[in-house]
């Protein structure tokens, strides 16, 4: 059996104005997690919003989870509501997260809150030794970032509108360092239109890439199939395989991104 | 004195009135990982076609208040599939399996239904009412001439014990219910869900690509039991109620309705122990109001 409880909430900090990261007690039963993988969160004690929000683990230790949270809508919102001393009902971990195997030099690209998962996974044991290079993207001001420069000796901050970083976004800091770095594998986080730019340019290199991928869920283990991913099958077929089971993280080269990508 | 939790459907016992709803548990392989499915009284699987289907495009769901809506097209691995590799794994298990059934033509209902008159299921479950697909589905559950020409025409094919699949979207439900009980059914399942739209006022776009969906959960649930007790007042066979039960309270009060038995959709997508949580809940109901078996619920309304 997979865990479905109550966990206890034993830190909370508030990162931006809606940005907030829990930490809960781990709970026994819970033998392996991978970073890239999923939780499914009850966000209420209401009763409302009605379904469960998938949030992806941003690090864990053999006691903890944490958990880092955009507040997007009304769920989120209840989420962040939480305090020290709760608890929150949670069911996982879910999902493919991010494959590593010997790999010596690797780059990490995230965008976003999409920077979460990368977090559990530069600082995942099985990293150690690995070298690392990091790509971290933002719209306005940077967060978690003291985190991977804790990581790492080469990491690039962008913003869009925060003058006091590089001014833009990962496209072009990660065209420059493919032009001047062999890396055996790239692991990618972020908004839907950056993935599709940097699966395209990998494939057009062929280089491997792992895309961290979200979608909007309901039972988050792959019943009820309102999560799906169109991947390539064959020569010219595709088909639709679910985000929450086969996913969250697939190969660039086996994606096919649909036109309607969204931006956030 | 034990109570009896068991429930006949008209020739399909189940051993208590649990079930869960077609659509939101695959064939019970991913919740199998959370809950004991010998806890189920029976599993209505995903909708069945023919031949496979990828289901629909794009966006396929839309949180609402209390509810969702769901635009999945009837993604399916094909009957043949589940003959050869979800029944064994379901037999593994104390539950009734219930093969939902879907076509675009009538032929292909019978076809599916033929198919499956040969194959170890406990019962098959017309699907007259899925508002996600192109053809068939809704279009057949709507037409009380169509409904009788598909009910009777599946009747023909199989010996199995037969529930159609009621749609909330017709004008008269009970003419339709009367319908399918005068052309053979053994049971009645309903509501399927409620034909439905969001609209993301930012991109002026639906939400689901498809623009139309099913909402479920508990934002039908007041439209489901209404339509369940109309329903008990007109025919005579019995009645599997579903439509946003998240609890034993809403179980409870679909059966004074008029359900034999009930099942959870959406409510396990919230509560995966939502089948072990109901079923406690009705016999810790039973026992506060002196209910030998929960069969003497059904329809007990006071008037």
């Amino acid at each position: 059996m997979k865990f479905n409880g109550p966990v206890k909430i034993i830190e909370r900090k508030q990162l931006l104005q809606d940005i907030f990261q829990i930490t809960v007690e781990r709970p026994k039963m819970i033998n392996s997690i991978l970073p890239g993988q999923f939780f499914n969160i009850v966000t209420t004690k209401t009763g409302y919003p009605l379904l469960r929000r998938p949030i992806s683990v941003s690090g864990f230790c053999a006691d903890t989870i944490e958990f880092t949270v955009k507040v997007l809508g009304a769920g989120t919102q209840s989420l962040s509501e939480y305090i020290v001393g709760d608890f929150i009902e949670i069911m996982g971990p879910l999902g493919n997260g991010f494959k590593q195997g010997d790999e010596r030099k690797v780059l990490m690209v995230g965008g976003g809150i999409g920077i979460a998962p990368l977090k559990g996974l530069i600082e995942h044991s099985m990293l150690e030794g690995i070298k690392t290079d990091v790509i971290l993207g933002f719209r306005e001001a940077p967060f978690l970032v003291e985190d991977f420069l804790a990581q790492t000796s080469s990491l690039t901050t962008v913003s869009e509108h925060d003058a006091a970083y590089r001014v833009g976004n990962v496209i072009q800091p990660f065209i420059e360092q493919l032009d001047t770095n062999i890396y055996d594998m790239i692991y990618a986080c972020g908004p839907e239109v950056m993935l599709k730019a940097l699966a395209t340019i990998c494939n057009e290199r062929k280089l491997p890439i792992q895309l961290l991928m979200e979608e909007k869920m309901a039972c988050g283990i792959g019943a009820c199939l309102v999560c799906t991913c169109k991947i390539k099958q064959g020569e010219f077929g595709f088909k639709h395989v679910r985000m929450c089971k086969e996913g969250p993280m697939f190969y660039g080269s086996e994606v096919i991104f649909d036109g309607n990508e969204t931006q956030c | 004195m034990a109570m009896k939790l068991n429930v006949d459907l008209n020739g399909l016992i189940l051993k208590n009135p649990v079930t869960v709803a077609s659509g939101t548990y695959g064939f019970g392989r991913e919740y199998s990982e959370f809950i004991d499915l010998n806890a189920l009284g029976a599993i209505s699987v995903k909708g069945l076609t023919l031949e496979p289907r990828e289901g629909n495009e794009g966006v396929r769901i839309a949180e609402t208040p209390m509810g969702m809506l769901n635009s999945v097209g009837l993604q399916n691995p094909g009957v043949y599939e589940f003959i050869k590799n979800e029944i064994p794994f379901l037999r593994q298990f104390d539950l009734k399996i219930i093969a939902n059934i879907n076509g675009n033509t009538i032929e292909e209902y019978c076809e599916i239904a033929k198919i499956l008159d040969m194959e170890d299921v406990d019962s098959i479950e017309l699907n007259i009412s899925c508002p996600n697909v192109k053809n068939g589905g809704l279009a057949f559950g709507t037409n009380p001439q169509v409904v009788r020409e598909v009910v009777k025409s599946v009747r023909a094919q199989t010996s199995k014990h037969l529930i159609v699949k009621l749609s909330p979207n017709v004008t008269d439900i009970k003419a339709i219910a009367k319908i399918v009980e005068e052309e053979g059914a053994n049971c009645i399942s309903l509501i399927n869900t409620v034909t439905g739209m969001e609209i993301d006022i930012h991109k002026r776009r639906t939400v689901l690509q498809r623009g139309v969906g099913g909402l479920s959960g508990p934002a039908i649930k007041p439209i489901a039991i209404k339509l369940v007790y109309d329903v008990y007042q007109t025919v005579k066979i019995p009645i599997l109620g579903m439509g946003g039960i998240l609890n034993y309270e809403d179980a409870v009060a679909f059966m004074l309705a008029g359900a034999s038995a009930i099942a959870i959709g959406t409510g396990n997508f919230v509560n995966p122990n939502a089948p072990l949580d109901v079923l406690e809940g009705i016999e810790k109901y039973m026992k506060t109001y002196d209910y030998d078996a929960v069969s003497q619920i059904t329809g007990n309304l006071k008037k």
